[in-house]
């Protein structure tokens, strides 16, 4: 199972936001750092084609995700950074809305939201209508939703964004369990959520791949003590 | 002043004001139920007789009005319209023992054109002819009720002292004067503003937008920090109260003054201001003895005070009630409660003190002072209106209270409302029936629940059945002179209805050959011509009543049915707008199309739950129009041929006329679903609902407004047209059909392009 990006570029007018990007992720957690307008919300709309590329190729396991089309998209879970929700539904409708147009159905589509209502701590508000959750409740049905259909490439957009610690501890082991049998990619500011749990850091900015390591390898190569001391000098050129 | 100038300077609320003040000029204008140049013909008819007395005036108009009526008659016979009743009489009382001759001679022909002008002004003549009948018998009729009330209280029932009909009786005899003095002049303006309704209306939406306007930072999440602000408790509520004021003073000048010079200028002015009200009919009621133009004044008044009290009493219950749209559903029972209060309850019933002091009262006070009635407050008489005056001051002050009180001590943080508490425990079951829907019924329960479209068809079903009036038949359709004779004998032409014909026939024969026997005799025969030919050609046609299919399938574009399809079209803009447009309002795109099924699956189900909806709001209409149908014309002849309709003579005999009904529903069906498609793809080309909405309403919904008030540039554009087929050409339906097609093209092109066009983040 291995994701190849080859040569992806996208421009918004004369904004370059992404410029010859390569890479092949494969099972594990990939955590994308780095500053406002690097071009790693831009990555993620491309890999889940919400987003029309310039050049270069998105293969999974060697298939073009255009050619693939839908059976890309059925093992693809995506948690953009907007949380958007139809703000009337319950959480709970909201998820069998989001299993139906993942084509999961019946009990086994009930099962599946009522065990990831559990994990994301949700089970007592799960027929309370989202236009009333916090933010943080919001971002754990957001989560919850990408996680429908155990999907083997999973796209996560600052998941950790207005979670309370207690949240974001228990997302960070659940985060390390699915890592292993999955591609698993995750966007954030917040280095410490991923120091724990990336397997692998990207380091980008301006559009472009400015570096890409093990994670202990990108803390010790430049000296730092932490994630967020390297992603400091890394970003400064030290 | 900032806060004033949000109120004010908002486009949308600038833009609603110059829609409700255009809606209601437009609907005045189009209401209009006289002749063309009535007012013209009024005002100069009015000019000549102002200044005879009212006896010789009123013998004058007598006078025309029955040499136009005797030529009317004339004008009838000479159409071949059966007036035997008349013309024994009053054709000879008015022409002479001659005038069978004189019309066999051509010397009492009457052109068409010439009965059109003396219609015309028949109709002016008896306005006011009525107007001087009125005036005459207005000081008896105040004699009267000083009579009745002497009469009544020497009855021994009435004559207690201490019940409230004693009292009342007294209290009608002491309001009402007892001689007004009266003038014949210009009425038409004063009753047609005492008579608007929709201007009222309109004011009060006004009036309620801008106290939801002052709601805007619940809606925003600003109330914390407006409350925490020095100024932003009771001295911002101060300073809105203010603004209210002042938005119900500016909502009554541009609608009710916009109303105003549209009036003056239709019916020739005001008249002379210094006559009493009571010069018009419509004041006959009202025992408060004033001058026009202090009517005037004091109705301009009323309704800025009404409608600053009407939105002070709304803007606290909204501010009552912490979780907004919870105090929204309390202000809209509020309001539904107290217009059943005072619209439904008779004047008969103890509880009639509900119409009076009630807050649509406060706003159309001035038009219900010219009814008068006594209520009954702890025993005593006090008049109706009195009472509503009378609660204004305190209710002002309560309202204005309690809103200054809400502001100072409401906190923007509360605890659980047990209100939602307990909705929260409802939507439980809710939920998980709507968890096992299929993806189709998801959409359904999105369209038709989270986005309001069961209240659109609730309203529209409520409207079918009870409000929908059967059409008129087309009289083009049919031959209206055999109609009655038809439908009597209604059934498949056989041998056996010639038989019967020729029975009447026979029977006609032997009796007195009076004028309404030799016409019936000469109907029947024109039927049994009809019979023959029916038999001759062998297509099994039926003698049917033809008035309920030829009412229904009408080929003239009534207003009756431009209205209906304004209706329809403004259902279908409210029912479908949000369809598309609620994905990028809820910013849920991305996440739709980063799923598998989100693509063209998604856009599939999506049409088919619009065109489900759309069936439904057919259905509802077909089903009501049909109900009125058969209350009206009887039940239809479903079974028998199409061909037994005149109209449709030449059609082949296998179709009946079941079939027909169908296939004209099911035109109209296309018709709509045509429509349909229109808002559809206005709505994924639109972000937000609202915006959906409006752009549906201007390309759908405004030119069959425009329509409908007798533009006729707009009948070409008017989607309504399409809800009458028979009154469309033939290419309309290929090209209905090409039009759905070319739509749900470009409804796919449109639904998969890229959600992120010019974004760049992260």
């Amino acid at each position: 199972m291995e994701l190849t990006i080859k040569e992806l570029s996208k421009a918004y007018g004369d904004k370059q936001a992404l410029e010859g990007f390569s890479y092949t992720f494969r099972p594990g957690v990939t955590a994308i750092l780095g500053p406002n307008g690097a071009g790693k919300t831009t990555l993620m709309h491309l890999i889940c084609d919400c987003v029309a590329r310039q050049t270069g190729q998105i293969l999974y396991n060697g298939t073009d995700v255009l050619k693939l089309g839908q059976s890309f998209r059925r093992v693809l879970g995506f948690m953009p950074q907007a949380q958007g929700m139809y703000e009337q539904m319950t959480a709970y409708d909201f998820l069998c809305y989001m299993a139906r147009l993942k084509g999961l159905r019946g009990g086994r589509a009930r099962a599946q939201i009522r065990e990831l209502l559990r994990l994301v701590n949700l089970e007592s508000a799960a027929h309370r209508r989202v236009g009333g959750f916090s933010g943080g409740m919001r971002q754990r049905v957001m989560l919850a939703q990408a996680l429908l259909g155990q999907p083997e490439v999973l796209l996560l957009d600052e998941p950790t964004a207005g979670l309370d610690p207690e949240e974001r501890v228990r997302l960070r082991s659940y985060l390390e369990d699915l890592g292993h049998s999955r591609i698993l990619l995750i966007t954030t500011h917040i280095t410490s959520d991923v120091e724990t749990v990336a397997d692998r850091i990207l380091l980008m900015e301006g559009g472009r791949l400015r570096f890409a390591a093990d994670t202990a390898e990108f803390i010790a190569g430049c000296g730092a003590r932490d994630l967020e001391d390297a992603y400091i000098r890394r970003l400064r050129g030290l | 002043m900032r806060e004033l100038k949000r109120i004010f300077l908002s486009p949308a609320r600038l833009l609603l004001l110059g829609g409700l003040l255009l809606a209601c000029i437009m609907l005045y204008l189009a209401e209009d139920v006289h002749n063309p140049g009535f007012y013209r013909r009024y005002e100069q008819t009015l000019a000549y007789y102002r200044a005879h007395p009212r006896r010789s005036a009123a013998e004058e108009m007598d006078r025309e009005l029955a040499h136009i009526q005797t030529l009317a008659l004339l004008w009838r016979w000479d159409h071949g319209d059966d007036v035997s009743e008349f013309t024994a009489e009053e054709l000879s009382m008015y022409y002479g023992e001659d005038f069978d001759l004189r019309l066999q001679t051509g010397e009492l022909q009457i052109p068409d054109s010439a009965m059109t002008y003396l219609f015309r002004r028949q109709e002016v003549l008896q306005s006011l002819r009525d107007l001087v009948q009125y005036q005459w018998d207005y000081p008896e009729y105040l004699n009267t009720v000083h009579q009745n009330a002497a009469q009544m209280a020497a009855m021994s029932v009435f004559s207690g002292q201490s019940g409230f009909s004693a009292k009342n009786i007294e209290k009608t005899d002491r309001d009402f004067p007892t001689q007004v003095r009266l003038r014949l002049d210009n009425n038409l303006a004063l009753e047609h503003l005492v008579s608007d309704q929709l201007g009222t209306s309109c004011l009060l939406v006004y009036v309620l937008a801008v106290v939801l306007a002052f709601l805007d930072e619940r809606r925003r999440g600003l109330w914390t920090l407006i409350h925490a602000a020095p100024r932003g408790r009771a001295g911002l509520a101060l300073c809105r109260a203010g603004i209210l004021l002042l938005a119900a003073a500016l909502g009554t000048l541009v609608i009710f003054g916009g109303k105003f010079v549209a009036i003056s200028l239709r019916c020739g002015g005001w008249g002379d201001l210094s006559r009493t009200v009571q010069s018009s009919p419509a004041f006959r009621n009202c025992p408060d003895v004033m001058t026009v133009g202090a009517f005037l004044r004091r109705f301009f008044f009323l309704k800025v005070v009404g409608a600053w009290l009407a939105g002070l009493i709304v803007w606290a219950i909204l501010q009552g009630v912490h979780h907004l749209p919870l105090a929204i559903a309390a202000a809209a029972v509020l309001l539904g409660a107290e217009y059943g209060c005072y619209r439904l309850i008779p004047d008969s019933y103890s509880l009639v003190i509900l119409r009076y002091a009630n807050l649509f009262a406060l706003v159309d006070l001035p038009a219900l002072s010219l009814h008068y009635l006594n209520v009954n407050l702890f025993g005593e008489p006090v008049r109706g209106t009195m009472l509503t005056l009378g609660l204004m001051p305190p209710l002002a002050l309560l309202a204005l209270g309690a809103n200054l009180l809400l502001a100072a001590r409401k906190k923007p943080v509360s605890r659980e409302n047990p209100v939602l508490s307990l909705l929260d425990r409802l939507r439980r079951p809710v939920s998980r029936l709507v968890g096992r829907l299929s993806l189709l019924g998801q959409e359904l329960y999105k369209l038709l629940w989270l986005q309001k479209g069961l209240a659109v068809l609730l309203a529209v079903g409520v409207f079918c059945f009870a409000a929908l009036e059967a059409p008129y038949p087309d009289t083009e359709l049919y031959n209206t002179r055999l109609a009655g004779l038809s439908a009597s004998m209604a059934g498949p032409i056989t041998q056996d209805t010639l038989a019967g014909i020729d029975e009447k026939l026979t029977t006609y024969a032997a009796w007195e050959q009076t004028e309404a026997v030799r016409a019936q005799t000469e109907l029947l025969r024109e039927l049994k011509a009809k019979v023959k030919q029916s038999l001759a050609k062998g297509d099994g046609a039926w003698l049917i009543a033809q008035a309920g299919p030829a009412a229904l399938m009408s080929r003239q574009s009534t207003a009756q049915g431009r209205k209906n399809g304004l209706i329809l079209l403004l259902a279908l803009c409210l029912l479908l707008s949000g369809l598309f447009a609620a994905e990028p309002q809820n910013r849920i795109t991305l996440l739709l199309r980063g799923s598998p099924g989100g693509r063209g699956r998604l856009l599939r189900t999506k049409l088919l739950a619009a065109l489900l909806a759309t069936g439904l709001l057919w259905l509802l209409f077909a089903l009501g129009e049909l109900r009125a149908l058969v209350a009206t014309y009887g039940p239809l002849p479903l079974r028998a041929p199409l061909c037994s309709m005149d109209c449709f003579a030449a059609w082949p005999a296998g179709i009946s006329l079941g079939a027909g009904v169908l296939g004209y529903l099911l035109l109209r069906l296309l018709g709509l679903l045509a429509a349909a498609m229109g808002v559809i793809v206005i709505s994924v080309l639109c972000t937000r609902i609202n915006t959906a909405m409006l752009a549906a309403c201007a390309a759908l919904v405004l030119p069959a407004a425009l329509s409908y008030m007798g533009l006729g540039l707009f009948d070409s554009l008017s989607a309504a047209r399409l809800l009458s087929p028979m009154a469309c050409g033939p290419w309309t339906w290929p090209l209905a059909a090409l039009w759905i097609a070319a739509a749900a093209w470009a409804l796919s092109r449109l639904w998969a392009r890229h959600p992120v066009q010019s974004r760049a983040r992260g």
